[in-house]
């Protein structure tokens, strides 16, 4: 338990500690000091230490498992616990301490587990001892607060054990609870250079229980204090960042900071393929509009017939060459609606999904008008609990309405009439 | 390149794209707003009615009830300007909802057949709506645009 404490009152080095724990195995049941050895044994030694002495000890503490017949049967409903306590893969200290303090049964899991002992003498047979591990590249990763630098911690990794068989992944797989295995050798050099990383794991991960507050570090005291500053500094930094990032995007996101880098991502792809439009746009009314005042120089009645002719900018050879195509996407969501525009040269078609509770037709159909948008085809209904529409139109000629303004404009009606109306019960009829 | 950075880097460049894009809309508005539109959208009207009787198309109003509330409604019209608007005006006047709603244009006419919930539906209330429809195309085939007046 104390490893998995923000105690941090543990001091892997400290033998005197790690002696506290070893004594247990002659005790009678009791779970918790068997989790505590086995995690502590995991702890015990240095990565350089490896494999024997810690093969050793969980090999010790196998036996003592095993032929504690009291425990089979206890062991044996672990089984769908550690799936359980396991699935915490990316949680929080906290979260995860929570857990192993639950209840003792799934105490002895989660601590089983992350020793790798393998409760019944049939999966013994599957799994290579020493190598037992459930988590073969098992990455517990701790995080005080979301910006520290997460330690991924394997408890067995410093044994050095070879990669697991295809057996125990594929065993793995196929238990409930969708623990997923990480697993791959790259995962492992990964792993291991963050913990053998010449002791920086292994401070880093002494850092983060400073985090907490309760360092009893002797000989590091004053380093960490200073870490301790610059490091949280750095964390909030960092933070702020991404919330910052986050309200430049339009779109609502969740808070994580994956979704966060998504949906910039996102956002950034759609403002360059709009500044493409745009430009292509000013480039052909330009154009445009060159011509018109070349045209009014000409004969008068020569302007009148090529005046439908001319203007078209695709038609005249002797003016700028705009032959690019115009394209353009993008969608907008809000809260009870979303809407996607698509831009092909003068085609417009737009896709709007809506929350079923006013009549929005009406509104998007008056804005279309108001956009000078040709309604060629429309096709849509009632879906569930939405309004789906799709509308095929033309831009009419000579208005540049480009796909942002579209899209903006079409989810700010919307929204506004959704916000607007009362809410009434639907189906009333 | 560390993540504090990336995201830096990130953060002006959306600015930059943002400036960028606002930019090139104000002169596009500008440009606009200085340029004339041609009167193309005129000729554009009387093509379209020519079209339609090239084709045979008629005009035509059908109004149906069908399962207890629900109106069948199929609609074809000389496609103008605004049409649609003053049309989902009409049903949303009414008291209709619509379910589904599909609309085609072809050589100037235009389609539209939709299924509507009405809130209380009765012979007498289909004949009344049949007739209100045909009244509003015969208003709307004079005009080559449809304002949007709010006048049925």
């Amino acid at each position: 338990m104390k490893v998995y404490e923000e105690s941090g009152c543990f001091d892997p080095h400290s033998i005197t500690d790690c002696q506290d724990l070893i004594g247990l195995p002659g005790a009678t049941n009791c779970p918790n000091s068997l989790e505590d050895s086995l995690n502590i044994s995991s702890y015990n030694h240095h990565h350089e230490d490896v494999s024997a002495a810690a093969a050793v000890d969980m090999e010790a503490h196998q036996h003592y498992l095993l032929d504690n017949t009291t425990t089979t049967n206890a062991n044996a409903h672990l089984f769908p616990y550690l799936n359980q306590e396991l699935s915490y893969d990316q949680s929080n200290w906290e979260t995860f301490n929570m857990v192993p303090s639950s209840s003792s049964p799934e105490a002895a899991a989660a601590a089983v587990a992350s020793g790798g002992y393998t409760p019944t003498p049939d999966l013994l047979s599957l799994f290579h001892l020493p190598r037992c591990s459930f988590l073969p590249n098992s990455s517990i990763s701790f995080e005080t607060t979301p910006g520290s630098p997460s330690v991924v911690y394997d408890p067995l990794f410093h044994l050095n054990l070879p990669p697991q068989p295809p057996v125990f992944r594929e065993l793995l797989q196929s238990l409930p609870h969708g623990y997923t295995v990480p697993a791959d050798e790259k995962d492992a050099a990964g792993v291991g250079g963050l913990y053998h990383d010449g002791d920086n794991g292994m401070i880093e991960f002494t850092r983060d229980i400073s985090m907490a507050g309760r360092s009893k570090d002797r000989d590091k005291a004053g380093k960490t204090t200073k870490h301790f500053a610059t490091e949280r500094e750095r964390r909030v930094h960092l933070n702020d960042k991404f919330q910052a990032l986050k309200t430049m995007v339009p779109s609502p996101t969740k808070i994580d900071r994956a979704s966060i880098v998504e949906g910039a991502i996102n956002y950034i792809k759609e403002l360059l393929r709009t500044v493409r439009e745009l430009k292509i746009l000013v480039d052909k009314k330009r154009c445009g509009q060159d011509r018109g005042k070349r045209l009014k120089t000409e004969d008068a009645a020569s302007a009148a017939d090529a005046g439908d002719v001319g203007c078209k900018p695709l038609g005249d050879p002797d003016q700028c060459y705009n032959t690019s195509l115009r394209s353009s996407w993008l969608q907008r969501k809000s809260k009870d609606s979303e809407v996607d525009v698509r831009i092909i040269d003068d085609e417009v078609t737009i896709k709007l999904v809506q929350r079923k509770k006013i009549n929005c037709l009406l509104f998007v159909s008056r804005l279309l008008d108001e956009l000078q948008l040709d309604l060629h085809h429309v096709a849509g209904g009632n879906i569930g609990d939405y309004y789906s529409f799709l509308f095929n139109t033309k831009i009419y000629e000579g208005s540049s309405v480009y796909a942002s303004a579209i899209a903006n404009k079409l989810i700010d009606v919307v929204d506004r009439q959704y916000a607007a109306a009362p809410p009434t019960s639907s189906n009333s009829l | 390149m560390n993540k504090a950075t990336i995201i830096d880097d990130a953060i002006t460049y959306i600015r930059e794209l943002q400036k960028t894009s606002e930019d090139l809309s104000e002169e596009l508005h500008e440009m606009e707003a200085s340029s004339e539109d041609g009167g193309k959208q005129m000729e554009t009207g009387a093509d379209a009615a020519d079209e339609m009787r090239e084709c045979g198309i008629k005009e035509e109003v059908k109004v149906t009830n069908i399962d207890g509330n629900k109106l069948l409604i199929k609609i074809v019209m000389e496609k103008k300007r605004g049409c649609f608007t003053k049309l989902i005006e009409a049903m949303n006047f009414l008291g209709f909802e619509f379910g589904e709603t599909n609309v085609t244009t072809f050589k100037g006419s235009m389609l539209l057949s939709s299924c509507l919930l009405g809130k209380f539906v009765d012979t007498l209330m289909v004949e009344q709506t049949e007739e209100l429809f045909i009244e509003m195309i015969r208003s709307m085939k004079g005009s080559s645009e449809c304002a949007n007046n709010g006048s049925l």
